[in-house]
This record gives structure tokens, sequence and C-alpha cells, in this order.
């Protein structure tokens, strides 16, 4: 794959998913940066390798993993769908914004996680919240702080830039939604979509490290079958560009879901994993001041990106962490009494009130699947014939699909301490008899 | 379950049943969910990014699944050539989930009503000019109304600047600070 700053290839990485992955000096130089780098100190999957062994690997990796996988679907899509890219977006064959384009993509999908707090998505509960709007803050947010504050030189001031003018706010507005640009608007499915590049490349990454076949798909079958087209909206006759599987590629599509679905039970809704997550959770809100992250604005984004594993590994083995940071240390973790089937009825959700009551105070943690950061989402992958005649969801072709789509995964659990763990699962039991 | 989903689902339920003859879009839902948000508070954590195709979040599809799965309420696709639709409609099991969120309800009942007084009569591609103008204007960088016009014309081309200044327009007589 040819680079995009107008430079020969000068650097690869090594990944042990996709093989040799190309970097251009532009984005070397953005890899290079102590933001970027940090990276290497923030573990994908928390707290994972306590249950699977593997699973050590970083966010670093994973970035630029997502930048190769994304890389490889503009190309596609681009090759296959001219026309379509032509008349929706204003693509002309030699259009040279097509380079400045994959460019942009490119560092959005290489800095999408630079914002993530220390184990990724098992903190970000404690991120703060949105004075304004009273939501809490997501990584994505702090992502795009941290390239507006802090890579606006690495990516503005290069040589490369010099004919494509790409600012820092170009990315970050790309990762955070701001943007006002059609174009952006409709590539950034491809990094916060149904079948964006972010989730193929954990989907693959993980299992790799985890050493679980569950998250495999045919990868190449879906780069080479994605497609941009043009769906005619609800009620209005004109038609929106869109992402989508040309028809031949659908039971890869299925492929990628079922990959997503069981990636989702077996690994990311583990229930000791989960009890994990809510015990680093925990232990590190002992070690922040009120709790909470610093929020993604002026002078605390160097704070926050002080935060990383290393440091929150010290405070562990310094005895800190509180009463969590002792079952992490003395592996003590919270005990799964009772889950429900993985789609609930109004029944089975009335029986979880009546648990609660009967559990009282040997109840300590629940979760519930739709709570979780690794959502298996909405099945429902847009397939179409290339000329955008049939535009229909996944779910139409695949009965496996219209399964899990009518019934959605919102599993409940419930936990104790160990010592009260036996004393739980009787009262559920009962409960459950009756 | 948690508070917040009975909520959801109980939303989702109560402005399907309150649309004009209980039937209502996905996409016009989406973006009724939006402007409860975005104009309301009414967030319910939900968490909109802007599209091609208007603010969207990926867990509205999930809630209105779930919300099929108990019964809540009923979903039919509608195929056309170029495209398809969802048309929700009321289901057997309703006034259980809506009676889960009678403190949402105690406390928002004249957000809902906002909601379907000012909007749910709008087709779907009123709802997503009106959402998508909301969504820019809400955007800190964003000064004017000629600004938050030909921001909203660059997303979608589609929709004239005079449908965009009109947009802008009604949702100022539905009280909505637009600049």
């Amino acid at each position: 794959m040819p680079p995009t700053s107008g430079q020969k290839t000068n650097y690869e990485f090594r990944c042990p998913v996709h093989g040799f992955i190309d970097v251009n000096h532009w984005e070397r130089s953005v890899i290079d940066h102590p933001v970027f780098q940090r990276l290497r100190r923030i573990r994908q999957l928390g707290w994972t390798d306590y249950i699977y062994p593997g699973a050590t690997h970083t966010r670093f990796e994973h970035s630029i993993g997502v930048m190769y996988v994304v890389s490889r679907m503009y190309d596609s899509i681009m090759q296959r769908s001219k026309a379509v890219l032509q008349s929706q977006l204003d693509y002309d064959p030699d259009d040279v914004g097509r380079l400045r384009d994959r460019q942009l993509i490119r560092f959005a999908a290489l800095l999408h996680d630079v914002g993530h707090a220390p184990f990724s998505h098992a903190s970000e509960e404690l991120l703060p919240f949105h004075a304004d709007t009273n939501r809490r803050y997501a990584h994505e947010d702090y992502s795009a702080a941290i390239i507006r504050s802090k890579l606006g030189e690495v990516i503005e001031s290069h040589p490369a830039n010099e004919n494509m003018r790409l600012t820092a706010d170009d990315v970050a507005s790309f990762i955070d939604g701001t943007s006002n640009s059609r174009r952006v608007l409709f590539w950034r499915e491809l990094i916060d979509g149904q079948m964006d590049a972010d989730r193929m490349d954990y989907l693959l990454r993980d299992s790799y490290h985890l050493g679980v076949q569950y998250g495999k798909f045919d990868l190449d079958r879906i780069v080479a079958t994605s497609i941009a087209v043009e769906m005619k909206q609800e009620s209005s006759d004109s038609l929106e560009c869109r992402l989508a599987v040309a028809k031949g590629g659908w039971h890869a599509a299925v492929g990628l879901i079922l990959a997503r679905y069981f990636m989702f039970t077996q690994v990311y809704f583990h229930k000791t994993r989960v009890a994990y997550d809510i015990h680093l959770k925990n232990a590190l809100s002992c070690m922040l001041s009120e709790g909470l992250f610093p929020p993604p604005q002026g002078e605390h984004i160097d704070e926050y990106l002080g935060w990383d594993d290393w440091l929150v590994l010290g405070y562990l083995a310094s005895n800190g962490g509180g009463p969590h940071g002792n079952r992490l240390r003395q592996r003590s973790h919270f005990r799964q009494v009772w889950e429900s089937p993985e789609s609930p009825s109004v029944d089975v959700q009335n029986m979880v009130d009546d648990l609660r009551g009967a559990l009282g105070d040997i109840l300590v943690a629940e979760d519930q699947a739709d709570r979780s950061w690794y959502k298996t989402g909405s099945p429902d992958i847009l397939i179409a014939t290339e000329d955008s005649e049939e535009v229909r969801p996944l779910s139409d072709y695949s009965p496996v699909i219209k399964q899990l789509k009518d019934a959605p995964h919102r599993q409940v659990r419930l936990y104790a301490l160990p010592e009260r763990a036996a004393e739980g699962r009787q009262i559920a039991d009962k409960i459950r008899r009756n | 379950m948690s508070d917040i989903m009975w909520w959801r689902l109980a939303l989702v339920v109560a402005l399907v049943s309150r649309a004009p003859q209980q039937r209502l879009g996905r996409t016009a839902l989406m973006k009724l969910l939006f402007l409860l948000s975005a104009v309301r508070g009414v967030s319910l954590g939900y968490r909109f990014r802007m599209y091609t195709y208007g603010p969207f979040d990926a867990e509205v599809l999930s809630d209105v699944d779930y919300a099929a799965r108990l019964d809540g309420i009923l979903v039919d696709i509608d195929r056309y050539p170029n495209g398809y639709t969802y048309t929700i409609r009321p289901g057997t099991t309703g006034d259980a989930i809506i009676g889960r969120a009678d403190e949402f309800f105690n406390s928002h009942q004249d957000d809902v009503d906002w909601a379907i007084e000012r909007f749910s009569e709008l087709s779907a591609a009123d709802l997503e000019l009106l959402s998508t103008i909301v969504y820019v204007a809400q955007q800190d960088r964003v000064k004017s109304m000629e600004e938050i016009v030909n921001i909203v014309h660059e997303i979608k081309p589609r929709f004239s600047l005079d449908q965009i200044h009109q947009g802008a327009e009604r949702l100022r007589d539905s009280g909505v600070q637009v600049v």
C-alpha cells in the first residue's frame, strides 16, 4: 500500500495480526510523539489477563492496526464506488482531495484512542461530567482535546503537509463528530460505525492475543465488498451516501456480526472479567482527586496524560487503591451468584427485582450487558447491490442475524463477596424455583 | 435492569403510543430522542454524533430492538427501491413498561408533551433537517444564523438554503433557541 504523504515509505511495523504495516515519515513523527507513545502503557483490555493470560496487548498496536484496516477499506471503496462517490461527495476520478482525505482518515484512525484512560474502558466511568450538558465525557472527547492541544505542531508543520494543509482540528473534529465536512461525516463511519475498522481490528487482535477463535472473521472479504451506496431516505425522494457491504459479501458480514457476538459473550462480558472491571474502577477512584479524572480542558490535559497503567500499578504496588486494590492484589474478586438469560423477558426482569430484594446486603455489585463499553450493538449492516437499487438490512438475508436482532443481548449479572457467594446462590436458586 | 434502561424503553414506548395514528418511523424516533436530549436535556445517557444522515446513536436502535423483544412495541420493515424503513407501533406490554418509569414521567411529562405536540407530525426528512440544525447550532465554534445555515447546507445539500432558513424559523417558533 503506498504511503500518502508523497514521500516513500520508510518505516514498517511488524503486526502480529496484519503482517507488516507501512507508515510514512509524517505518521512516524506522530507515532514518536510522547502522547502516542503513552499508548504503550495503556492495556487494550484492562485486567483481562487475569482470565485470559495472553491479554497483555496495548492500545499502541491496536491504533496502528486500525490505521491499516481503515486504509484498506478506504482504498477498496474508492475503487469500487467511483460513481456514487462522485455524485454524492463530488469526488472526481483524479481529485487530489482523495489523497488528503486518505491521510486525514489515517491520522484519525491512528489517534482515535489517544484519549484513553488507564486500563482502557475499565476506567471510563471515572471520566467527569461536562458542565453544560451534564453528560459524562467519553474517551473520544479526550482524544480530540489532546490532538488539538498537543499534536498541532507535529501534524501541521511537517513538510509533507505543505500541499495538504491538514490541521489538528481536522483530525480532532473527525473523531469527535464536530466536522462540518460532508465527506468526513461519511468516512467517519469507518471509525465509528456499524462496520468500523476499530471493531474489526480489535476483534481480530483480541482473539489473537487471548488465544481464542471467537473474534475471527473474513477481513479480506469484508474489505473487498465494502461499498458506498445511494440510499433513499424515509419520506423523501433524495438519496444519501451510506456505507454498505455488496450483496456478494453478506455471508462475510454475518461472520463479522457473529464474531462480535461471540467475543462479547465469551470475553468482554465474561463474568470474572466484569468483576475485575468493578474492582479496578473502584481502586482507581480511590487514587483520583474527588474520585474522577481531570476534565479534557486546558492545563488539566497534562495531568490526565500523566495517568497510565504504570502509574496505577505503582499505586497498587504501594498498597494503594483501598479495599478494591486489596482485592486486585489478592485475586479476591466478587463472585457471580446469578445471571439472567442473554435476552431476558419481562418476567425475568421482574425476577431480577425480586432477587435484589431477597439478596439484600449480600448483593454487592451488578452489571448488565447494555452498560458494557463493548456493546454488541445493532446487527443490521446495510447490504446493497452495486447500483444501489436494492438496499436492505443484513437481517433480511440471514435468519441468524434476524434472531440476534430480535433477542438483543441484555444479560444481567449479580455479584456477592467471595465468602457470601454460596449463600447468595442458594437464595437465587430459591427465587428462581419459585 | 437499571432505572435508566426502563426510562429509555418507556420513553420509546410513550413516543410511539402518542404519535399520530400511533405509528412512528425509526428515523423520526431517533430524531425526537435527539431533540429531547439536545433541547430539553433529557439525555438518558445517549450520545448522539453527526453522520450524513443526521444525529444518530446506535444505542437507540438497540433499545428499539429490546423494547420489541419485550413486546412493548411492534416493528415492521417497509422495503422500497433504494432503501427501507421501519415503522413502529404500540405492543401489548407498553403500559407495563411505562409503569416502570413513573419517576421519569413525573419529572419529564412536559418534555414528552413538548416533543409530541411540536414535532411528532413532521416527516422524517423534516425532523432530520431540524435535528441537524440544532446539532450544528450547539457546536461551540458556530456563531451566527448564516453560519449555521451554510454548514447545514454543506452537510445536507439536498436541503436548499431557503428550506434550512424555514427549518430554523420553525425551531424558533417552537421555542428552540437556535442562535
